[in-house]
């Protein structure tokens, strides 16, 4: 039988299942229709709701997807025949020629020289391409390729224009490649084909492509990013000038049955997000009009939506019948809906969010692979399983089921994935194991520093040949040259070359972000024989010339970055990757749906499961509900298949047992149950479920008459009198509190089976977020057979606009502005969902994060929904955020193929950048077990001291506890950090600053404010460290020692941690520190605390403007008098 | 304000069901003609019939009268809600309610009383009848080919009578029999004004009329058209014989070669204005464009607003009984029309011809300089 798995469509849920089958050893064909892998993601600016630059985070899974051994990537391509009714199938894959072979290095020459331009797909048709293109910088597969169509060629006869061909170097170019055919037997299918937007030049009153002033939200987000055809600067594409006055317009072709009668799904929160990016860009005003419901269904949407509020984002509703255009101004008519007044709003630009459609000629795929599409043209699922289509080996994820968002689309490719897994019995690993050069050798330092141009990022502000120059002088550097684009295959293989030739013993890359592009230049480094952590970077794009467009002051501060990056680059010492062993075995914690669904995945991929279960009994909610809305499938039925499935697949389930200590890390975690078992395991997959939310309000549990949705569960219909009133958003959507995503769907069914018995049912809503295609259709249904709805103001506080009565229910009516009497003999309250009783008790046993509503906190919000922020331990369900049962069952597979991807390998490997102690000067304090977040330091005071480096996670707050300096951190060794202190301040300390980042939120703060080209004054010399806790009071020393004006030290903010709790160290020591230097005579504002999320970009403005006023106040007098009696501590 | 379940499930009823699927976008408000200088409120009048509310505000219940049901809100709603038989269904209610605007009382007593909406008596019809003589024969042992339906208009409005006629000239220059019936009104403005009563009653006369026909009956107004291919059957009237609109049967004649057709030594640029009645109602959009387009030397231009997003004349749902008070619908019409630089605008139903006319003297156009209806072009048109 066939080991390997076709994946068609390298979206981001094609890619996430790709990444997860290929790392669980198994084989993947991906293909995709377009030239490049990464889907829309790609062409996205951010992502909501955190503001993540989204080729920043995706750009590493693109690359991971094409570079690994286990993945055959085939684009531009097609699937064009499948043979089989049942796995294995036999496939075919038309593969269409690029003319362009794989020596490409992606320089440029060829489309400099094209004469053919036309409008670029990849830019939303506002940017042009030439024929011959690259569709954006981190495509892949990585090379150029001709539209053979606008190509004035028409190979293989007729050839006229000769200019790329003869442009091309290194001979890439080759007219007469011929389409190919691939074969191959593959044991399961996942399509992944993802989603398009409808034309709105269809829709006659949106005035698009008759108005140039009126754009489609793909095209705001190209122009918008700072790669895109305006390089992130928003203008009016009809005159150039900078729009004072925007409207962003949702539903333009959504729910609507002229065009697509269902919801898109994503475009309520996009649009709110687009509008916060417009605020951030300086706007003035912005406005988005809505047509009725604002549906911020996913976890922290509602949040996102004040915070579009607090920006001041104007936030209208109403439907535009008609867009004209008035003295260059576009005029938008509309009833304002919550005025009643008709308005003709002029603006400047207007942005449409256009309505999602499958992706053409799906039905042709569907027809090949013999699946079924649903009545809008999506392939059709089964109600069971929300990734597996009614043919058998044929799976489906993302946006092809209809239209999803980014994180339940990564969700659902690891769910197809774990579908995908149980027909797997052989995996393998060829993978390349790095060979060094013995020639190489380390005591010598010979440096190399490659620069690189960054297209025009870079080198279109800084002087890039002085810098090659300029850094060809320093101590140690044998080598300097700059690249093109250092991370484009061309660049990596010269840096491979050149540490070969030139047997280079460190290497330094001056270009982007070391979080997104470091270990490409590590592996470049080690395919030349290097050890991949002689490699550091100096990010002189993000942290420099995206934020000081003066081409002096960049190029000052780029050359202080790369010569402190080459001073490190001295103290560097080879490491090697630590690798330690799994254990093959999964502890699934919680029966519910998500926890069976995980549970059988994992055992069906060969992994030893045991779940336990608190209560008597598995089943979770479905043992609550008869049937599942709103599928109306039956949830006995549901949770029988499930029990007999994990038996089968061998799951030992344990009930009555709770998990009582937990420790250990990836790989090796041990725990002790209530039933005295203790367990070693290598993964823990938490799926503890939630909490209906207990009412007190409306009089539940006085009044008899008053019901909860779950009570109506229990009692039935036949139970209720003649008129009932259903209430939403009970215990959801305040305060705190998020939506809880499922109850609208439930309201709307219960709503249809209570009418059709007979009784009139009136449902209150706020907004009626039926965000899938069998929910918003069933809304159809009930409002056409009678249900009532009746809208209350969406930020009102529910017992505010509802009054009940013994026999009525009075309501403030939002559209009529009036309140409503409807007699009732019965109130259901739709009541949400709330963090699990024993949450607090799991996150703390666990030593896992909560969010701020309580629910688990995942790894990423759009890249890591089914994993948490310590390694090894994964989140499924409502554990992790309300959901629906479909959902968590998907959760549940995706969280299981995250642990079977990490697990099947039988090792885990981590950086080496673990503390070594010298026990000569350790003193048996043990403080360095008090910091640690991990546990990985164990002993007793004065008398013994053991590390777990398996347990370490690196962030260096033991090295700076210790009293002794006995700890010291590789790659972070103090010597490292005074070598970069020292080099930053060699010249004109007194106009800088030192800045110390840790490696995640707070420098990808400062690179996003990069991103987002926000200017602020060149003071900051950065210095990044793993976590801010690995600052300790030498640094600070001595960085006002040699003569700094001021110091910083920012990290995450308190709660997002990436070492858990790490962070308060920081805190603590900072007060500490001011106090150390007042009693000193040096004044304590000159060094600063910033704590910031990854989107907080104006913070790091609002810092480097703060300290620039800071180092103004500083007098030469005062450095001088600093640095006297600081003198001591540099003789050490 | 109390939901009333009992008029809220006869609304639903009107409505075929569509009045649940309103999810208040407000787009019928901000489409509806009406809406020019402020709120139609359609979509408040909406919600209070999903509600079972009879609404108090008198510029509502102005609105629910002024209404011309032209179905533009219809268009433009995404969900499909049939609003005009909701705002006909509220008018139900309120004309058991004795709330009616006055002029559309006064026009059904007189159609009660006189047979017809316009008080004309049977000394006027007999006029009409003389005055078609040359067309018809009245008395004859020939089947007729085709029976012309006239609207009750034609009696007292040139502008009407002239369109019957011309319809009738090019059926006969073209060889057919014909035969015109004596006009009768056809009970439009009782439904508008949702009379369900009367209407049954009125039913029976139209019966009388229309179930003894032996051949093929053309109809002139799009509203006679719309009530006897729609209305009527609902109520069990029905016939056996064809009915089809004039556009229609003009599109069949040239489609067969049957009408020749010339060219003027004028350049003619013309648009055409769709009837309410004809293009939403009763999707017949393409015959008449057809039509114009088959005449040689003509160049046919759209309007903005065009097909099944054409802009009401006024006239519609009773509205030509009442005066227009506030907004001119036709003088945006024209202006529009005006805009393609055409020079003759032509339509296909009496009263839009009328509107159009009767705003025409006062109103000062660019380009037009020509309102006609569509048989008159064609027929002076006819080689």
């Amino acid at each position: 039988m066939s080991e390997s798995v076709l994946v068609i469509g390298g979206g981001i849920a094609g890619i996430q299942a790709t990444l997860d089958l290929a790392n669980s050893g198994v084989k993947v064909i991906l293909v995709d229709r377009s030239p490049t892998i990464g889907g829309k993601m790609a062409l996205l600016d951010k992502t909501f709701p955190t503001l993540d630059c989204s080729i920043c985070i995706e750009g590493p899974l693109i690359s991971d997807a094409s570079r690994h051994p286990n993945v055959e990537l085939y684009a531009p391509a097609e699937v064009i025949e499948v043979q089989g009714d049942k796995p294995p199938y036999k496939v075919k894959i038309l593969v269409h020629p690029r003319y362009v072979t794989d020596a490409c290095t992606k320089c440029g020459k060829c489309a400099e020289e094209c004469p053919v331009v036309v409008p670029s797909e990849f830019d939303g048709e506002i940017g042009a391409r030439k024929a011959i293109f690259l569709p954006f910088p981190q495509a892949e597969p990585g090379r150029y390729m001709i539209d053979i169509y606008n190509c004035l060629n028409k190979p293989p006869n007729y050839l006229p224009c000769d200019r790329c061909v003869k442009a091309c170097d290194i001979k890439a170019i080759d007219f007469l490649m011929k389409p190919q055919i691939i074969e191959r037997e593959v044991s399961s299918i996942i399509i992944a084909t993802g989603y398009e937007l409808i034309d709105p030049s269809k829709i006659p009153w949106t005035g698009y492509q008759k108005y140039p002033d009126v754009i489609t939200s793909f095209q705001w987000e190209r122009m918008i990013n700072a790669a895109g055809p305006s390089m992130g600067h928003i203008v009016r594409p009809s005159d150039h000038k900078e729009p004072e006055k925007i409207l962003f317009i949702s539903c333009v072709g959504s729910r609507d049955r002229r065009y697509v009668p269902i919801c898109s799904a994503f475009c309520c929160t996009y649009l709110l997000k687009q509008a916060i990016q417009a605020k951030m860009h300086k706007i003035k005003h912005v406005s988005i009009l809505y047509m009725n419901d604002i549906r911020t269904y996913g976890k922290g949407f509602e949040h996102f939506y004040r915070r579009a509020k607090e920006e001041g984002v104007e936030i209208l509703f109403g439907k535009p019948i008609g867009i004209l255009e008035r003295d260059g101004r576009i005029i938008v008519r509309f009833e304002n809906t919550e005025t009643g007044d008709i308005e003709e709003r002029e603006y400047d630009l207007v942005i449409l969010a256009p309505a999602v459609k499958p992706p053409k000629e799906i039905d042709k795929l569907a027809k090949v692979l013999g699946v079924e599409l649903d009545e809008y043209g999506y392939i059709k699922t089964s109600p069971y399983n929300p990734v597996a289509t009614l043919k058998p080996g044929i799976y489906v994820a993302g946006s092809a089921s209809h239209p999803k968002d980014i994180c339940d689309s990564v969700i659902e490719g690891g769910a197809a994935a774990a579908m995908a897994q149980r027909s797997i019995r052989i995996r393998k690993w060829p993978y390349k194991e790095f060979k060094p050069d013995p020639e190489i050798r380390f005591e010598e330092p010979r440096i190399g520093v490659f620069i690189c141009h960054c297209g025009t990022n870079i080198a279109g502000v800084a002087d890039v040949p002085k810098l090659v120059e300029l850094s060809s002088k320093l101590p140690g550097v044998v080598h300097a040259e700059d690249l093109m684009f250092a991370c484009a295959r061309s660049g990596l293989d010269r840096i491979s070359q050149v540490v070969r030739e030139k047997k280079l013993n460190r290497v330094i890359v001056a270009a982007c972000s070391p979080a997104t592009h470091l270990r490409f230049f590590r592996d470049a480094a080690a395919n030349g024989g290097l050890n991949p952590y002689m490699v550091d970077m100096a990010n002189i794009r993000n942290l420099c010339t995206w934020v000081h467009p003066d081409t002096e002051t960049a190029t000052r501060k780029s050359f202080d970055m790369i010569k402190m990056a080459v001073a490190k680059a001295h103290f560097l010492t080879p490491l090697e990757k630590i690798r330690v062993p799994v254990i093959k075995r999964v502890l699934v914690i919680g029966g519910g749906p998500s926890g069976l669904s995980a549970a059988i995945s994992t055992a069906r991929a060969g992994l030893e499961t045991i779940l336990v279960e608190k209560e008597p009994e598995v089943g979770g909610f479905l043992r609550r509900i008869k049937k599942i809305a709103p599928s109306g499938v039956d949830a006995k039925e549901m949770l029988e298949e499930l029990v007999k499935e994990a038996k089968e697949a061998g799951v030992k389930i344990m009930t009555n047992t709770k998990v009582v200590e937990v420790s250990g890390f990836i790989g090796q975690f041990r725990v002790k149950l209530s039933n005295g078992l203790e367990l070693d395991v290598g993964g823990i997959i938490v799926a503890v479920g939630g909490e209906p939310y207990t009412p007190t309000e409306f009089d539940y549990g006085v009044r008899k008459n008053v019901l909860t949705t779950l009570d109506l569960e229990e009692m039935g219909i036949e139970s209720l009198g003649k008129r009932v009133a259903i209430i939403n958003c009970v215990g959801s959507r305040a305060g705190n509190r998020g939506c809880s995503r499922f109850c609208c769907q439930l309201a709307v069914y219960k709503a249809l089976e209570i009418k059709r018995s007979g009784r009139e049912v009136a449902v209150i809503y706020k907004d009626l977020m039926l965000y899938t295609p069998e929910a918003e259709r069933l809304y159809k249904e009930a409002a056409g057979e009678g249900v009532l709805f009746i809208r209350i103001p969406r930020d009102a506080d529910l017992k505010e606009v509802i009054k009940i009565g013994d026999d009525h229910v009075k309501v403030f009516d939002r559209e009529l502005r009036e309140e409503i009497e409807i007699p009732v003999d019965n109130i259901i309250l739709n009541i949400g969902l709330m963090p699990s009783k024993s949450i607090d008790e799991i996150a703390n046993t666990l030593r896992i994060s909560k969010d701020r509503e309580g629910f688990l906190l995942e790894a990423h919000p759009k890249l890591g929904p089914a994993e948490s922020l310590t390694a090894g331990i994964f989140l499924a369900g409502v554990a992790q955020g309300p959901k629906t049962i479909s959902e968590s069952i998907a959760q549940g597979m995706a969280a299981a193929s995250r642990a079977i991807s990490v697990l099947s390998i039988g090792y885990v490997e981590k950086d080496p950048f673990i503390p070594q102690l010298d026990r000569s000067k350790c003193r048996l304090c043990m403080l360095c077990a008090k910091v640690c977040p991990y546990g990985a330091w164990k002993g007793e005071v004065g008398k013994w001291i053991e590390f777990s480096p398996a347990a370490c996670m690196g962030c260096g707050n033991c090295a700076s506890e210790c009293p002794q300096g006995a700890i010291k951190i590789p790659a972070f060794t103090d010597e490292d950090i005074f070598a970069q202190i020292d080099a930053a301040l060699e010249e004109e300390p007194e106009k800088k600053a030192i800045v110390f980042t840790c490696a995640w939120c707070s420098y990808a703060a400062s690179d996003n404010a990069g991103i987002l080209k926000l200017e602020y004054p060149a003071v900051g010399r950065p210095i990044r460290l793993m976590c801010s806790s690995r600052v300790s009071w030498k640094h600070i020393e001595r960085a006002f020692a040699k003569g700094a004006a001021a110091v910083a030290v920012t990290g995450c903010r308190i709660g997002d941690c990436h070492y858990i709790t790490a962070n308060y160290q920081t805190v603590k020591r900072f007060e500490l520190w001011r106090k150390r230097l007042q009693s000193l005579g040096i004044r304590p504002e000159r060094l600063q605390m910033r704590l910031f999320g990854a989107p907080d970009v104006t913070d790091v403005v609002d810092l480097m403007r703060e300290l620039e006023k800071i180092i103004s106040t500083v007098t030469p007098e005062e450095i001088k008098d600093t640095m006297r009696k600081l003198s001591k501590s540099i003789v050490k | 304000m109390r939901i009333s379940y009992e008029i809220r499930d006869r609304l639903m009823r009107k409505s075929s069901n569509t009045l649940g699927l309103c999810f208040q976008c407000g787009s019928c408000t901000a489409t509806c003609p009406l809406s020019v200088t402020s709120s139609a409120y359609i979509r408040k009048i909406i919600k209070y019939a999903q509600y079972g509310v009879i609404p108090e505000d008198e510029k509502i219940i102005e609105i629910l009268w002024r209404c011309t049901t032209c179905g533009m809100c219809v268009s433009s709603c995404p969900r499909g809600v049939d609003i005009p038989s909701i705002i006909r269904g509220f008018r139900e209610i309120l004309s058991e309610r004795r709330i009616q605007d006055h002029r559309i009382t006064e026009t059904l007593w007189r159609l009660y009383e006189a047979g017809n909406p316009w008080g004309y008596g049977s000394g006027e019809i007999k006029k009409f009848r003389l005055s078609m003589k040359d067309l018809f024969e009245e008395k004859t042992s020939h089947k007729p080919d085709y029976i012309i339906y006239s609207c009750c208009s034609t009696v007292i409005d040139p502008v009407s009578q002239k369109m019957t006629r011309s319809v009738a000239t090019l059926l006969k220059r073209l060889g057919f029999n014909i035969k015109i019936l004596d006009p009768m009104c056809c009970g439009d403005v009782i439904y508008e004004a949702g009379e369900i009563a009367f209407l049954e009653e009125y039913a029976q006369k139209i019966f009388d009329v229309i179930s003894r026909l032996d051949s093929t009956l053309i109809t002139v107004s799009p509203h006679t058209h719309y009530m006897l291919k729609r209305v009527y059957p609902e109520l069990g009237v029905k016939t056996n014989v064809e009915i089809i609109h004039y556009t229609q049967i003009l599109k069949e004649l040239i489609d067969k070669n049957k009408i020749k057709l010339r060219s003027s030594d004028r350049e003619t640029v013309v648009t055409y204005h769709d009837p309410c009645y004809l293009a939403r109602y009763l999707n017949i959009v393409e015959e008449p464009r057809s039509v114009i387009e088959n005449i040689p030397g003509v160049k046919f231009v759209e309007m903005e607003h065009s097909r099944e997003n054409t802009l009401c004349c006024g006239a519609g749902g009773g509205r030509i009984f009442s005066e227009e008070t506030g907004v001119r619908l036709a003088r945006y019409r024209l202006k529009e029309a005006d805009d393609t630089g055409a020079n003759m605008m032509t339509t296909a139903c009496q009263f839009c011809v009328r509107m159009f006319v009767d705003e025409m003297k006062i109103f000062s156009s660019k380009y037009i300089n020509n309102i006609t209806d569509l048989s008159e072009l064609i027929l002076s048109r006819l080689e």
